[in-house]
């Protein structure tokens, strides 16, 4: 049986009028966009491809998506085993139509290459390939096709990256901003961050959450974003040793501190011993608030240890308040667990305080 | 959240100056200004960061009472072994707001300056004369279940939000502003914050360019002190009511008595009638009420907030069924 494929389309800017083709990549990219019916959606996944790697994109039905070759040459395959190909260069489009469940886009020269995804009718899976991928020879059909290597770490680790340029000099740079260069150099501003012992000197618009500058400028995507607005603790760092909402703070405003992310508690590989009680006592299910959880008991037994007392402290004049199951719940309010996994929390707290389980 | 420019003010004079721009807004914890500027209901066109000037000390001051620096985190002035000893009502307070995470970040002028948690107010779909005045007030046909039952006005029936602040009422604290020209000016807690009126966006008597500094406590005051709030939920809720209060009692008779509310009114509630109603009086159910129907003078629900109205009156009940327990 002879599958057909529909064909991938490389949309270089002399497809474009004069006019249009001399202008930046965004206003191309809006030209491009309603006449392939891709209008609503953008995504900025950016992937950088040494020679010898591959990269590809997986989809489904009626997706279609466009990306874009930032910088080098590529070439496009596509097909049941890559029968078909297309050379891109930097400053083309890629169109990748609906019903194409697979392609690739691979460095066709020693050159490492660059090429983001900027418009899909729903998030690509885009992959990393081993270098056999053709090779394997399986239906690309089949979902059940390891030759992918899809993990969800590794499609995430790229898409963080992509962040990272899309919000620093790749708007401006490549695909042309909605912002313009001078407005936007107005606005940036300078930052050291000093993360997990570790100096990054970034320049940021200053709106950036403290928590977006550590998720998206420096793939540190351990502290998460739940609600956003300082309510849930998902996203709690320590801060000179001190929890609080990375959410509700300007990365601005930390200019030199010391901020401990979940990535920076453990030492040398050996668990922090919070960490060792989350695992003994099972203390989460979904695992999304957990990274908050024991940043903000990393702060709270700080807290405790210093004697600094709770809504629930019989004797304020008590200088060390008893670390008790109301104590622990009431100190540790600010994190939420929709998983429920709180008396599982509170005894991995109680192992790491010293306390009898 | 709309663009703004940043900077980090070196002094309080600079600070106070560049408050003066028009657009120009102070930020120092941020918890409540960042989350108001992500749902563009403040839209800062300038942040002034104060968060590391040295506005940060507790100091005890010649008249034996506490000068509180306007940074100083909610968290330190909590566990500040001076107001656990003396000023227990405040750090209790204190305590009862928010989480540990926004305690650590809030600011004792941040805490005062913290706008309602009106739903309308937050919802920028809805019309609001707080945040767009002459919009209409969506709460006094809405739901209203956390709003104002004292002190309401026809263009807005939001509560202020903070505990902080009831206590402070009741301990009668004065906060210190200082404009750009470097004068400083005493504001006594009771005249702070405003009441809604025909202007409810105008929600304290500071000044254009001022910029609080610290907030003064006088000499801690005799008798028992108790901070009571009743909420949704044990811990990390606003109050439906909070009651703060210092009361004086010998023998089953009450010597003196200070009653701050929280939850009912743009402002922390006080009814000086109430109090003085108390002195000389016995320890008893009688006198209890005759205290709430003092304090609930005037009071008037808006639908979903008439339980305020008894939850009230219960709460002053207990709070002094306590206080003057001997």
């Amino acid at each position: 049986m002879v599958t057909t494929y529909p064909p991938v389309r490389i949309v270089s800017p002399p497809e474009f009028d004069e006019g249009t083709a001399q202008t930046s990549g965004s206003v191309r990219l809006a030209a491009i966009a309603p006449q392939l019916g891709i209008e609503s959606t953008l995504w900025g996944g950016l992937f950088e491809v040494k020679p010898g790697a591959r990269t590809g994109i997986h989809h489904h039905g009626e997706q279609q998506t466009i990306a874009y070759v930032l910088s080098g040459i590529c070439e496009v395959r596509w097909g049941t085993r890559g029968e078909y190909t297309a050379s891109a260069k930097a400053g083309d489009f890629i169109h990748v139509p609906a019903f194409l469940p697979h392609m690739e886009i691979n460095p066709s020269d020693s050159e490492p290459f660059r090429w983001v995804v900027v418009r899909s009718t729903s998030t690509p899976i885009v992959v990393n390939l081993p270098d056999d991928a053709w090779s394997v020879g399986a239906s690309v059909h089949d979902n059940s096709d390891t030759r992918f290597q899809l993990t969800r770490r590794a499609v995430l680790e790229t898409g963080t990256a992509a962040v990272a340029l899309l919000s620093g000099g790749f708007s401006h740079a490549a695909l042309g901003a909605a912002l313009p260069d001078a407005e936007a150099a107005r606005a940036a501003a300078p930052v050291e961050l000093q993360v997990n012992g570790q100096p990054y000197a970034l320049k940021l618009d200053p709106r950036t959450t403290l928590l977006d500058a550590l998720r998206e400028h420096l793939a540190l995507t351990g502290s998460k974003k739940g609600c956003d607005h300082g309510q849930c603790g998902a996203c709690t760092v320590l801060i000179d040793g001190r929890r609080i909402n990375s959410c509700l703070t300007l990365a601005v405003m930390h200019d030199g501190q010391a901020i401990t992310t979940i990535e920076g508690l453990a030492d040398n590989g050996t668990l922090h011993p919070l960490q060792a009680a989350f695992i003994t006592h099972d203390g989460f299910q979904c695992g999304y608030c957990t990274s908050g959880q024991i940043c903000s008991a990393t702060g709270m037994l700080n807290e405790s240890r210093a004697g600094m007392p709770s809504y629930v402290t019989e004797n304020l004049a008590d200088a060390q308040p008893e670390l008790t199951d109301a104590e622990i719940r009431e100190r540790m309010s600010g994190n939420i667990c929709r998983c429920a996994a709180y008396p599982n929390i509170v005894a991995a707290i109680k192992q790491t305080a010293g306390l009898p389980t | 959240m709309k663009s703004f420019t940043y900077e980090r003010a070196d002094s309080v004079s600079r600070a106070a100056a560049a408050l003066a721009q028009p657009g120009a807004k102070v930020i120092a914890g941020g918890t409540n200004l960042l989350d108001l500027m992500k749902l563009q209901v403040e839209s800062p066109s300038q942040l002034v960061d104060i968060s590391r000037l040295p506005l940060d000390k507790i100091e005890e001051t010649p008249a034996g009472g506490l000068r509180i620096g306007a940074t100083v985190r909610n968290s330190d002035l909590a566990a500040d072994p001076r107001v656990r000893r003396h000023y227990g009502l405040l750090s209790r307070a204190l305590l009862a707001g928010a989480s540990a995470q926004l305690r650590n970040k809030a600011t004792t002028g941040g805490n005062l300056l913290q706008r309602t948690r009106c739903y309308y107010f937050y919802d920028v779909t809805k019309p609001c004369n707080k945040r767009e005045p002459g919009s209409g007030c969506a709460a006094l046909g809405g739901l209203n279940r956390i709003h104002a039952i004292l002190g309401a006005s026809d263009q807005c029936i939001a509560t202020h939000p903070s505990d902080m602040a009831v206590a402070m009422r009741a301990l009668d604290a004065g906060v210190e502003a200082v404009n750009a020209a470097g004068e400083t000016r005493a504001i006594p807690i009771a005249d702070f914050h405003r009441l809604p009126g025909n202007t409810p966006q105008i929600e304290t008597t500071l000044r254009a360019g001022e910029i609080i500094t610290a907030v003064t406590l006088p000499p801690p005051p005799p008798g028992v002190q108790i901070y009571r709030k009743v909420r949704d939920r044990a811990s990390y809720a606003f109050a439906l009511v909070s009651v703060a209060a210092v009361v004086e009692a010998s023998r089953g008779v009450i010597r003196s008595a200070r009653l701050a509310f929280g939850g009912l009114a743009h402002k922390p509630w006080r009814v000086p009638q109430a109090e003085e109603g108390l002195v000389g009086r016995s320890a008893n159910a009688e006198t209890f009420d005759a205290a709430a129907t003092a304090v609930l003078d005037g009071a008037r629900g808006y639908g979903s907030n008439d339980f305020k109205i008894p939850l009230t009156r219960r709460t002053l009940h207990a709070v002094l069924a306590v206080a003057t327990r001997t």
